[in-house]
């Protein structure tokens, strides 16, 4: 299952799955994981796909650059 | 002795206000905020003396309709100004529903993304209006009539990943009332701001970040130094807001505190000198003496209304594999505040009952499931909460 970290609420990650957020212990996840991150939940173990993220959080500023004015 | 006099005088003032009630508001119109309940996030309509809408975030994704639903009956049909304070999804998850259902003239967000589909969404909905996105951060104005709304943060820059910091603080004052709204600034934010030399003096703070911990902070209350703030938070939400800490501060600098879980959608009005609440403060245990040297506004209220009891505990649940092949294992994901769960599964041909832990997934294979029909499945925590999920094979 694929999601993304929406925030961290303390103890709790809050993860964008299809749309709607969803929350999880904050210890299922890697320490390096960060607000934004592209993840796969499978069993208790969770990935960070890091290329994903990159790749996802650039076309996201290309759009922010066409709309924002300065 | 100063207690003595207050409740003295308290029902001749009830009763002026009573007795003339219309005298200052015909002589001034005036600025209406309203701090909707969205449940867990933020929401605030604001109308102006002079009849621009305003609107500073708009729930989390599910909360959009609500929100689209209670400005209309406020009569708004174009909002003048639309601030979304940051990316997080309690606050811009429903924006890009209000955008589908209003002309909305101006946007106005701090620069930073997000790579969440909730963001993506709010771009793509201003995108599809033909609007462009103004940057707010400190000295940035609204530029509307008769008030003056001005951005006091964000004061620079922080990292991507801290969202919060970034967020969009507006101070918006009306004759001699103002108003703080900081969406979810923590304590960072707050420090940067005072550090920046701004007056951050308000009667009604907007309290940071649903009352989380990591905001208002004493160096922020000694700033603002409100006579009134609202928390914006859902009932039985799962993150502890608003937290004893929070709280216990905001008591001390004798605040009063109002909350939309207890109180529902709280509203202020105001004539530029006197604050009109719909419903009194939360915390009843809050001297009503004004405990600085500023003078505060007096506070009328409208009968109360009916508290709501509080809520149960939140459990939410989810399986990784919503369309799984015939004979394969799924993960259940029931999270919530610790404890043991049973989950019955409703498949075709009977009901299998599993238990499970709280916050840790459950693996089960679920055989020969019939293709195409979906698996309802019921979860009964031990401490009462209950949800539900489902599955689909192929």
């Amino acid at each position: 299952m694929k999601g993304i970290i929406d925030r961290f609420e303390g103890d709790i990650a809050v993860v964008e799955i299809d749309g709607k957020t969803m929350d999880f212990p904050k210890n299922f996840f890697p320490k390096e994981a960060k607000t934004g991150d592209v993840v796969v939940i499978d069993g208790d173990s969770v990935k960070v796909l890091k290329e994903e993220t990159e790749k996802r959080r650039k076309e996201i500023e290309t759009l922010m650059n066409e709309l924002f004015e300065d | 002795m100063k207690k003595f006099i207050s409740a003295f005088l308290l029902p001749f003032v009830l009763l002026l206000s009573i007795a003339f009630p219309a005298t200052s508001k015909a002589a001034t119109p005036p600025l209406y905020v309203h701090y909707i309940d969205v449940g867990q996030g933020d929401s605030i309509y604001i109308k102006t003396p002079a009849g621009a809408d305003i609107l500073i975030d708009g729930g989390n994704n599910d909360k959009g309709d609500d929100v689209v639903a209670y400005i209309k009956k406020q009569h708004v049909d174009d909002i003048e100004v639309m601030i979304a304070t940051h990316p997080d999804a309690d606050h811009i998850g429903g924006l890009d529903t209000v955008l589908k259902s209003f002309k909305v003239e101006q946007v106005y967000a701090p620069r930073v993304s997000h790579t969440s589909q909730t963001y993506v969404d709010f771009l793509r909905a201003v995108k599809n209006k033909g609007l462009t996105i103004k940057t707010a951060q400190k000295g940035v104005s609204l530029g509307l009539k008769g008030v003056s709304a001005v951005f006091v943060g964000p004061v620079k820059s922080y990292s991507v990943d801290d969202t919060n910091d970034w967020s969009a603080v507006l101070k918006l004052s009306y004759g001699k009332r103002s108003f703080l709204f900081t969406g979810d600034a923590e304590t960072k934010a707050e420090a940067d701001m005072i550090a920046s030399g701004q007056n951050l003096r308000a009667d009604v703070l907007k309290v940071g970040h649903h009352g989380a911990r990591t905001s208002t902070s004493e160096a922020f209350l000694n700033a603002v130094r409100p006579a009134s703030a609202v928390i914006s938070v859902g009932k039985g939400n799962t993150y502890g807001h608003p937290t004893a800490e929070v709280l216990n501060r905001l008591k001390a600098h004798k605040v009063s505190v109002f909350r939309t879980d207890q109180q529902g959608t709280i509203i202020i009005r105001t004539d530029g000198t006197n604050l009109y609440f719909n419903v009194k403060p939360a915390t009843t245990n809050v001297s009503p003496t004004p405990a600085k040297p500023t003078p505060k506004p007096p506070v009328k209220t409208a009968p109360k209304l009916p508290v709501k009891k509080p809520a149960p505990i939140r459990l939410s649940a989810i399986v990784d594999n919503p369309h799984p092949k015939k004979n394969s294992t799924i993960h259940l994901y029931v999270n919530g505040p610790n404890g043991t769960y049973k989950a019955v599964f409703h498949y075709k041909s009977k009901n299998t009952t599993y238990t499970g832990t709280i916050n840790k997934p459950l693996a089960v294979k679920i055989g020969r499931a019939s293709a195409g029909y979906t698996v309802r499945i019921d979860i009964y925590a031990s401490n009462g909460a209950k949800t539900s999920t489902s599955f689909t094979p192929r």
